[in-house]
């Protein structure tokens, strides 16, 4: 019953609740999808021409790329502030951040006007002037990255000793192209907004707004850590190696006080940027409250919660804070893209209940591809054929 | 932009962040402090 | 090479629509369901759209001639330097020479980020289309290339829409005020707002008060600066992150190389310790 340091290919019930209504919400995401594909974004979204970008830009696609973080964040502590003690959830992290990103290009394929040209920016016409383009560019390069990264994963379940060899020397390259790709994108996920300085309230339009993306992405991506930990540990457990198990709960402690910091900065850089704009006199308007609460109760109030629970050395707590942080950072990424965004319309955009089953749809697909390779590759533990050596 | 209000940006906005930089030192040092080494949870 | 322009003065024009059908039926768009009131007044269609590349707002208010109907011709102010040219990732959008903005259908991924940036939202998309592509007034570029001016300013009876050289236009709007000050707004709009664009208004009500974004609010410089100093930070960061986090990451193995050689000394001091006893 002690947990198998081999990973087990679990023999669950294939008709589990989770799995049934999953199931459905795919199901009823592809008859939407065909919909979409025949019909037009008008048949499934209530998108218009004053809100061109909705749901699936709004949470698929930034707040997407904004949790799958952990995967840079990680890597680098791992392999370049050599924090080995955070090996153990390593390859999780980058899973979750390759997936991430790979189910936000897939949220990209049904939202693009003609997704069959999802390729043109890279092998065809280059809008260099364009963010957008920077975006397109590093998605394209960083999905590599990430899939190098994971790739000695899949060498080890396939026992491909030789090119797990050549993988694990390309680790550290990646890592560090990783890092500096993130730190582009996810900033540049921010820029895109600059060039809408009449549409976006001006409580989050900044200059700073690269900034502000950035230095939230990495908040994302160390909570998203500690909950994807979290929720591994408890329904993988049977792949996850014991002694990562009683780890655990320290690793994220260190991540907490990571993010307690991050925070605290995020929470000053908002408030350098109301000061910047001057917006004082806007804090008393209705769109004012949802900013303070944006900032008060999702970014000081977890990061007062994570040094609390550092302190405390509560590992409950850090759990329970992660979540209000990823709430949080999907606030604020709504925020930007549709709530703050053109706050003044007359008839403001809403999403459609098919624009939901999409996104829902493709949360659960991701989750389903997460639950496959940890259930068959060594993600949660370490191959008994393959110590993790420390290559670089 | 009158001048003073240009200047007030600037002040506030340096006084922000040297706040800012206090609390951090605050919130490092009470995260590192501390009982040592009790059991996680 | 000369960019040309377009200079419409509301002073001259009397709603009817001749440029709207005009445009329809040189691009050969297709006439749209309407309502009557169904925007603004008697404004129809109601709104700019994928059908409609050029559209008559019409407004009642107070001028500075007494309370009047303001008649607004909208369509793509074609930028000097466009928000949405800069935005596009493939280039679907392209300022050219001559002045006009114009499209590629063969390049656009439908990604709308030009109606994100557009300020005057200009840029329509085909939601109801399988195909989608995005729609907006040329300019006439293809007419513009014979030699001709776009088919609005063609076709308008009193001169409301006059075709040129934008710097000429500019002069010739000037000139209007300062012979007739009573008659206008003493403002060009579209001189310097976002950089300046080649439509030019004339007009004896200001143009945020009958639907066009406020000057104030476009600013004299063109949008894509607000994007150019991120951009231009590019480079640097790659080569500064690259140099840092390559130096720390070096650093640290020499570090780690250092730790293990002193402990594998120890080891031998002991082993050897342990030999002689």
């Amino acid at each position: 019953m002690s947990g198998a340091a081999v990973p087990v290919e679990s023999k669950n019930k294939l008709l589990t609740p989770f799995n049934v209504i999953g199931g459905l919400f795919v199901i009823v995401a592809f008859g939407i999808a065909v919909v979409r594909f025949t019909k037009g974004l008008g048949a499934v979204t209530n998108l218009n021409d004053e809100f061109p970008w909705g749901l699936w830009i709004g949470f698929d696609v930034l707040c997407g790329v904004a949790l799958a973080a952990g995967g840079y964040t990680i890597a680098a502590a791992v392999h370049i502030f050599r924090l080995k003690q955070y090996r153990p959830i390593l390859r999780p992290a980058i899973l979750t951040g390759f997936l991430g990103y790979f189910f936000v290009v897939i949220a990209l394929l049904v939202d693009l006007g003609r997704p069959w040209r999802i390729v043109y920016p890279v092998f065809y016409t280059y809008g260099v002037a364009s963010v957008m383009f920077l975006v397109a560019w590093h998605v394209f390069l960083y999905l590599t990255c990430q899939f190098i990264e994971f790739a000695p994963a899949i060498a080890e379940w396939r026992g491909w000793d030789v090119a797990r060899r050549w993988l694990l020397r390309l680790e550290i390259g990646a890592c560090i192209a990783g890092v500096i790709l993130s730190t582009l994108h996810q900033s540049a996920l921010g820029a895109l907004f600059l060039l809408a300085p009449t549409k976006l309230h001006p409580l989050w339009y900044s200059p700073l707004l690269p900034m502000f993306f950035f230095l939230s992405s990495i908040i994302a991506g160390l909570s998203m850590v500690i909950l994807e930990s979290t929720l591994s540990h408890r329904y993988f457990k049977e792949q996850t190696d014991p002694r990562h198990a009683k780890g655990l709960g320290r690793l994220q402690l260190g991540l907490a006080e990571a993010a307690s910091l991050a925070l605290l900065s995020y929470f000053f850089l908002k408030w350098i940027g109301v000061a910047h704009g001057l917006h004082w006199n806007l804090l008393g308007t209705s769109m004012g409250v949802w900013f303070l609460l944006e900032v008060f109760g999702f970014i000081l109030l977890p990061c007062l919660l994570y040094a609390k629970a550092v302190r405390e050395k509560n590992v409950r707590l850090v759990q329970f804070t992660s979540v209000l942080t990823v709430a949080g950072i999907i606030l604020n990424r709504l925020n930007v893209s549709i709530i703050g965004f053109r706050w003044d319309s007359v008839a403001h955009y809403v999403p459609r209940w098919s624009e939901f089953v999409i996104t829902i749809a493709i949360v659960m697909f991701a989750i389903f591809t997460f639950r496959w390779i940890v259930t068959r590759m060594p993600v949660l533990s370490e191959h008994p054929d393959y110590k993790l050596t420390d290559v670089s | 932009m009158l001048l003073s209000q240009i200047q007030a940006t600037k002040a506030v906005e340096y006084l922000i962040a040297i706040a800012f930089l206090f609390a951090i030192m605050l919130l490092w040092r009470f995260l590192r402090a501390g009982p040592e080494d009790k059991d996680s949870s | 090479m000369r960019a040309k322009g377009m200079l419409i003065d509301t002073t001259r024009c009397i709603g009817c629509r001749g440029c709207q059908v005009a445009c329809k039926q040189w691009n050969k768009l297709p006439g749209e369901n309407t309502t009557f009131f169904g925007g603004p007044g008697y404004q129809n269609p109601a709104r700019l759209s994928p059908k409609t590349w050029s559209l008559v707002a019409y407004n009642e208010l107070n001028t500075k001639n007494g309370f009047d109907w303001v008649f607004l011709r909208r369509q793509c102010m074609h930028c000097n330097e466009p928000s949405c040219a800069s935005a596009c990732l493939v280039k679907a959008l392209e300022k050219t020479p001559e002045g006009p903005v114009v499209y590629h259908e063969g390049k656009c991924m439908g990604c709308r980020y030009c109606m994100i940036a557009c300020p005057f939202d200009i840029p329509k998309f085909e939601y109801e289309k399988a195909i989608p592509s995005i729609r907006k007034c040329s300019f006439c570029f293809d007419r513009q290339q014979q030699g001709e001016g776009p088919a609005c300013a063609k076709t308008c009876p009193t001169g409301a829409i006059q075709f040129g050289v934008r710097d000429e236009l500019l002069d010739e709007a000037k000139t209007r005020i300062y012979v007739e000050p009573h008659r206008y707004v003493q403002h060009v709009y579209g001189e310097h707002e976002a950089g300046g664009t080649s439509v030019l208004y004339l007009s004896n009500a200001p143009l945020d008060e009958l639907g066009m974004p406020k000057p104030e609010e476009l600013g004299t410089t063109p949008f894509p600066a607000l994007t150019e100093g991120f951009l231009s930070m590019v480079p640097l960061v790659i080569i500064v992150w690259a140099g840092f986090l390559g130096g720390l990451h070096l650093l640290m193995q020499r570090r780690e190389e250092i730790a293990a050689a002193e402990a594998a000394a120890e080891r031998e001091i002991q082993k050897t310790e342990e030999d002689q006893s």
